[in-house]
């Protein structure tokens, strides 16, 4: 715990100051789960402030400050997922507003103003969205907290409030779809 | 087939390390809080505005209640004899009438 369970206490009960301590203290980690989850850095900071509004609203419904943390991160993730079936629609409407022409010198301008270890990076998170694209939303989200962000079954049993063997079937199987993805992609570059 | 297991593992690990740490904007905790006073002032507003709708329906459902009951008292018919009734006050008469005949010595002319 990055505050003391008084703190948290204090800030259910309406505590503005504590509130705003809490912020400070979860906000470093919380930003760092949404990029990892959304991959747009430019939106972090906005999902990050949804993420603490929702917080505020809904402290009074925890149960005990003890299950603060993976109610944080449930709330995040929800958050996140929001994000991210928002953006799925934008995307389709800006899509469909554009001329092939448009978007490859939209995509000609993106990649002349980035840098060499930019770009290394952004080649690492588009392989592994394209490989992700095969699962679901919902799965993505969750081979994404199991493998990016390290928490261990137990942890994600306590964020998603299911059993541990469904989940170990669901993150077999989304990982399975992905190996899949990954072999069809390394023999399409052989090719 | 080669296994790919290791490979995906890198790949989530460097997918890890292409997010560099996220700091927050020194607008970040004043941006929390505009927001949170822009939907509390949202919530504020919808609570007044059923408070307010509230109220004029229980005032109108009041005025409304009164005039039906005021128009029901002009309105409503003085109380007509059922045809129950009716029949048993015409029996009443007509077996008063046959024991005065009976009294009298008079026989029924029809």
């Amino acid at each position: 715990m990055l505050v003391d369970f008084a703190e948290i206490e204090r800030a259910r009960s309406g505590d503005d100051a504590a509130f705003s301590r809490v912020v400070a203290a979860y906000r470093k980690r919380v930003l760092g789960t949404i990029a990892r989850l959304i991959g747009q850095p430019d939106d972090v900071e906005d999902v990050g402030q949804e993420v603490f509004v929702r917080v505020y609203f809904s402290l009074g419904r925890l149960r005990t400050p003890e299950v603060f943390e993976p109610w944080l991160y449930r709330m995040t993730v929800n958050a996140a997922y929001d994000y991210l079936r928002k953006r799925r629609r934008r995307a389709e409407r800006r899509m469909s507003d554009l001329s092939d022409q448009q978007m490859i010198s939209a995509d000609a301008v993106a990649g002349m103003v980035r840098d060499v270890e930019h770009r290394r990076r952004t080649g690492i998170r588009e392989k592994l969205d394209q490989l992700l694209t095969g699962v679901s939303e919902d799965d993505r989200i969750l081979l994404l907290l199991k493998e990016v962000e390290g928490l261990s079954l137990k942890e994600l049993e306590e964020v998603y409030h299911v059993n541990g063997n469904a989940l170990k079937v669901r993150l077999f199987r989304a990982r399975q779809r992905v190996l899949k993805a990954l072999a069809a992609s390394e023999k399409e570059t052989a090719v | 087939m080669k296994n790919l297991e290791p490979e995906l593992d890198e790949l989530f690990r460097a997918y890890r390390q292409s997010f560099a740490d996220v700091d927050p904007s020194a607008g970040f905790m004043p941006g929390v809080w505009e927001k949170i006073e822009a939907r509390r002032s949202l919530a504020f507003r919808v609570t007044h505005l059923a408070r307010a709708f509230l109220g004029a329906t229980a005032v109108l459902f009041t005025l409304m209640a009164g005039i039906f009951v005021l128009a029901g008292e002009r309105t409503t018919p003085e109380p007509h004899e059922s045809y129950l009734d009716s029949l048993a006050s015409a029996h009443a008469t007509d077996s008063m009438m046959e024991s005065m005949h009976a009294e009298t010595g008079e026989t029924n002319p029809q």
